[in-house]
């Protein structure tokens, strides 16, 4: 390691240029240790590559042919990409349930494994600025959004405070990984004021960023369905619901394949926030159903629709049942004691609530925004094999960011890899 | 620090598996090529470095404007073979734009919705069109009992018909929504879109009430001879793929004096266009002296379109 | 210490930084494109002259059918005059009661008799309630003297189809007149075949009933 010999004591004081020849030594020493691994890894690597591979042939087509290879319409204008792109800004502040309890509570526990929860923030901000860039009728125009080069409607536009939110946020995350992977790889004592302080603004900006995006959808008056003050705050708690959920899921898996030796008392507060979370979310989706379904009348249309159909119409009735199904199933798992004894139970239910959060907050809000549409037409939304391929693509393309950075961040925050003196 | 895999130890090895994964890598580097062999044939193809560069439509100046519309003529002759003029028609001090259609009247013939279709450039195995004409019951404005797709003999008992286009808001939210300013309302009240400047995030589409918005799902495919040629940048000029339109009041025409072409068409005089600024227009005569109905009125963006029964 | 301090220093700089890109952020939201070479308004002069508003005055052949088919094959029509020129016209003929020769023609309207429109002293002229004589092609006159609400209606321009130009200061324009659109004889307009639908799109569905 070319760094070393500059430095052979890393206690030493150290210039600024120094450190960002050390930081770049420890971003070629990542580069290098992701390109090796146990067959395992090749696998599954590999098999991300080649679902990311379909992923990117079937956006080329969809760029080249028009958007019109969707299953969106001038009725559903909004589908798939933007249906996981919400549920990705979720997950991307769901992390945040892990980074207060460990910064703000010191809890020693989830100290060590917080950096699972904000490596997890940049992969699923990555995804959803993917999602964002392949739901673009002209991708080639996207310069138009950047601030002086292009045209930035701020703050009129809430997609533009979404812009500023979500890049802001994976900058803040990526600092903050970088800097205490880097510190922990020398074996140094991060200093404080390099990331504390971005940490707090880091858990406001968590909050914003799902704020902003509910603000999207709910600051429409022509949606009735969207148009609802609980958006915001449902958009949070499903957040915190899928979050700690997926994150419980990874924490026992970088245990297993990743020689993660912490991460039970995570697993223990982050189940306890499920429990609490999950039924929050389940109280404000009934509130929503009931004050749509009680009222009745023409605002009541589309709730009705996503539970009971319309005329014939039911593509989303399964969905529907599906979720509310898995997440009342999955909220009743965790009030089990034997949670806490029985991973398999807990793992059932984690994997119940994200599923039925992924299918409330994508298929179940954006698309059924749109049904009926403004004048009130029945046009149904199915997506077509080009969005699921692209669909799969963006998450195999962030599963594989995911594995690499743990790949490398798991070892340094066990300290099997240190720089050596 | 331990050896991260076996193949340390064995100097032997490393070339081997270098090697494989080397290939492995050009392999994957030529697939990945592959799949995007679309995206450069069709960067080949629809950009330009000029359009590439080229600025927002209200940033240009005269010298750039000209050069603007001299390559969106060309384009449409080696596109569509047709020989168009583009002009840039702009509003007029002291002029704002009113519509008035009255429903007593209207037998829903969609004579309107043909007329903007040939006038507009729009895409003809897609019918587009920027009028939408319901088929309403009679004893009810919900929108719920109405039908967009009636056909045959009309008008038809127990109905009337309500044609609802671009309502070219005062407080339009599709305009506040756009995250690139491609949209604007101009000085004349029309809400106009840059199609040059659209990114295609469809978000003004959500934002609209009146389904008034519509996206280029594909290039529009328009027989040569069909072609509209008097056209404008703001306007009626065919527009590309990937980006939004929406009713202009056939901007080329009514800055120039003359009546919106689904006004020319409709049969029954069902239609009232004038300039809302002057009180002996016609459309002034009809806000003034009639009872007249906004279309979703509570949602509080003052359109300049507005309903009366005779 | 001196960890201490960069970190801090570090934070504030960061701070600054951010809020620094906050104000820059609004300040190009708040920059509106604008306008150079006074683009923003047409130049375009204006004209205090006003153009007309033409209302369509068509010729109108008065002529009936008689049911026989002349040597052309084409069939045989006559003038009002040429019938009556010897014969005395019913007073009494309206839409329920015409017969004999006019018991073909589809006479829709109201209670009105031939002779309210028709003028039984020069047969190629109309008249008016008062009894003064009435060009053939001015059925705008004729119809308004009883059609009162519709006749407003044209004159504010809400009724009846026109072309042309809004604004008469740069030209003209054209309006229909009753007759174009309404058989005066049977002015209630029959019903027209719609132009056809939008294009069915994915995910939607012909509704139950769309045709009669």
């Amino acid at each position: 390691m070319n760094e070393a010999a500059a430095s052979p004591n890393p206690e030493a004081p150290r210039g600024v240029r120094s450190h960002a020849r050390g930081y770049l030594g420890f971003l070629r020493m990542a580069a290098g240790r992701v390109t090796r691994g146990s067959p395992g890894f090749w696998i599954w690597t590999v098999g991300l590559l080649v679902v990311v591979w379909f992923g990117v042939d079937a956006w080329a087509k969809q760029v080249e042919q028009g958007m019109g290879v969707t299953g969106m319409t001038d009725h559903v204008s909004w589908g798939l990409y933007i249906a996981n792109f919400t549920f990705l800004v979720g997950l991307a502040a769901g992390g945040v349930m892990m980074v207060i309890p460990a910064y703000l509570y010191r809890d020693k526990d989830l100290h060590e494994t917080v950096i699972l929860g904000e490596l997890l923030a940049i992969a699923a901000i990555v995804m959803c600025l993917l999602f964002v860039v392949v739901d673009l009728g002209r991708p080639d125009r996207a310069l138009h959004l950047v601030p002086w080069i292009g045209e930035f409607h701020f703050p009129s536009s809430l997609m533009s405070w979404d812009v500023i939110a979500l890049n802001g946020y994976l900058l803040l995350n990526a600092h903050v990984c970088g800097y205490l992977l880097y510190k922990r790889y020398r074996g140094e004592t991060p200093g404080r004021g390099w990331y504390l302080p971005l940490v707090v603004v880091g858990i406001a900006w968590a909050i914003s960023i799902h704020t902003v995006t509910a603000f999207i959808y709910c600051g429409l008056g022509g949606r009735p369905f969207w148009n609802t003050a609980l958006m915001a705050p449902r958009f949070l708690t499903s957040a915190f619901v899928a979050g700690p959920a997926f994150i419980i899921l990874i924490l026992q898996i970088a245990r297993r394949f990743g020689g993660l030796t912490h991460g039970e008392g995570s697993i223990r507060t982050l189940t306890g926030i499920l429990r609490v979370t999950i039924w929050i979310n389940l109280v404000m989706l009934g509130s929503e159903v009931f004050t749509a379904l009680y009222t009745g009348g023409s605002h009541a249309a589309t709730t009705h629709y996503l539970y009971f159909g319309h005329d014939g119409k039911e593509a989303l009735v399964p969905w529907m049942w599906t979720s509310l199904g898995a997440m009342l199933l999955g909220a009743l798992i965790l009030f089990l004691p034997r949670v806490d004894r029985r991973r398999g139970w807990l793992d059932l239910a984690c994997v119940l609530v994200f599923g039925g959060v992924w299918i409330e907050k994508g298929m179940g809000l954006i698309v059924p925004g749109f049904v009926p549409s403004a004048l009130h037409e029945w046009v149904e939304y199915v997506p077509t094999p080009a969005e699921w391929k692209i669909t799969w693509g963006i998450w195999a393309g962030g599963l594989l960011l995911y594995t690499l950075m743990l790949k490398v961040a798991l070892p340094v925050m066990t300290g099997q890899l240190r720089q050596k003196p | 620090m331990k050896p991260v895999c076996a193949c340390h130890a064995k100097p032997g090895a490393i070339s081997r598996r270098t090697a494989l994964k080397g290939a492995g890598a050009m392999l994957g580097a030529a697939a990945f090529a592959k799949a995007l062999a679309p995206l450069a044939n069709w960067a080949r193809e629809e950009l330009t470095v000029e359009e590439f560069v080229q600025k927002h439509y209200r940033e240009l100046d005269a010298e750039g404007l000209k050069q603007v519309l001299a390559r969106h003529e060309r384009s449409a002759l080696e596109d569509y073979g047709a020989e168009v003029t583009i002009g840039d028609h702009r509003p007029r001090e002291g002029v704002v734009f009113g519509y008035a259609l009255n429903l007593g009247v209207c037998i829903g013939c969609r004579k309107c919705v043909e007329a903007c279709h040939r006038e507009n450039n729009h895409d003809r195995p897609g019918r587009g069109s920027y009028i939408r004409v319901l088929e309403m019951e009679k004893g009810s404005m919900d929108l719920e009992k109405g039908n967009a797709r009636y056909e045959g003999l009309v008008p038809r008992e127990g109905r009337f018909y309500l044609p609802v286009q671009c309502h070219q808001c005062e407080h339009p939210p599709c305009v506040d929504v756009c995250p690139v300013e491609a949209t604007w309302r101009e000085d004349d009240g029309i809400v106009v879109v840059d199609y040059d400047w659209c990114i295609g995030c469809r978000y003004c589409e959500a934002a609209c009430p009146y389904h008034a918005r519509k996206f280029n799902w594909r290039k529009p495919a328009i027989p040569k001879d069909e072609i509209n040629p008097d056209q404008s940048y703001l306007g009626n000029r065919i527009r590309p793929a990937g980006v939004i339109e929406k009713c202009h009041f056939c901007l080329h025409r009514t800055r120039e004096g003359r009546l919106p072409a689904c006004l020319e068409a409709c049969p029954t005089g069902a239609r009232v266009f004038g300039n809302l600024l002057d009180p002996s227009s016609a459309v002034r005569k009809v806000i003034d002296h009639r009872r007249v109905y906004v279309l979703k009125e509570e949602l509080g963006l003052k359109p300049n379109f507005f309903y009366f029964f005779d | 210490m001196k960890r201490e301090w960069g970190g801090i220093v570090f934070s504030l700089g960061l701070a600054v930084v951010l809020a620094g890109t906050g104000v820059l952020l609004v300040l190009d939201g708040l920059r509106e494109p604008s306008w150079p070479d006074d683009r923003r308004f047409s130049r375009e002069e204006t004209s205090s002259r006003l153009n007309r508003e033409e209302v369509r005055m068509p010729e109108v052949e008065l002529a009936m059918a008689t049911g026989e088919t002349g040597p052309d094959g084409q069939p045989v029509m006559q003038t009002c005059a040429e019938c009556h020129a010897d014969r005395r016209p019913n007073p009494h003929a309206r839409s329920i009661s015409s017969k004999g020769f006019h018991a073909g023609m589809d006479y829709h309207h109201g209670a009105q008799s031939c002779l309210t429109c028709h003028d039984m002293k020069n047969y190629d002229k109309l008249h008016t309630v008062a009894g003064r004589p009435l060009s053939m092609s001015n059925s705008l006159k004729l119809c308004s003297q009883c059609h009162v609400f519709q006749h407003r209606d044209f004159v504010d321009g809400v009724h009846g189809g026109m072309s042309g130009h809004w604004d008469l200061t740069r030209g003209g324009r054209q309006r229909q007149t009753c007759i174009d659109c309404h058989d005066p004889h049977h002015p209630a307009t029959p019903p027209v075949e719609a132009e056809p639908p939008p294009v069915l799109v994915r995910g939607e569905t012909e509704p139950e009933e769309k045709t009669p």
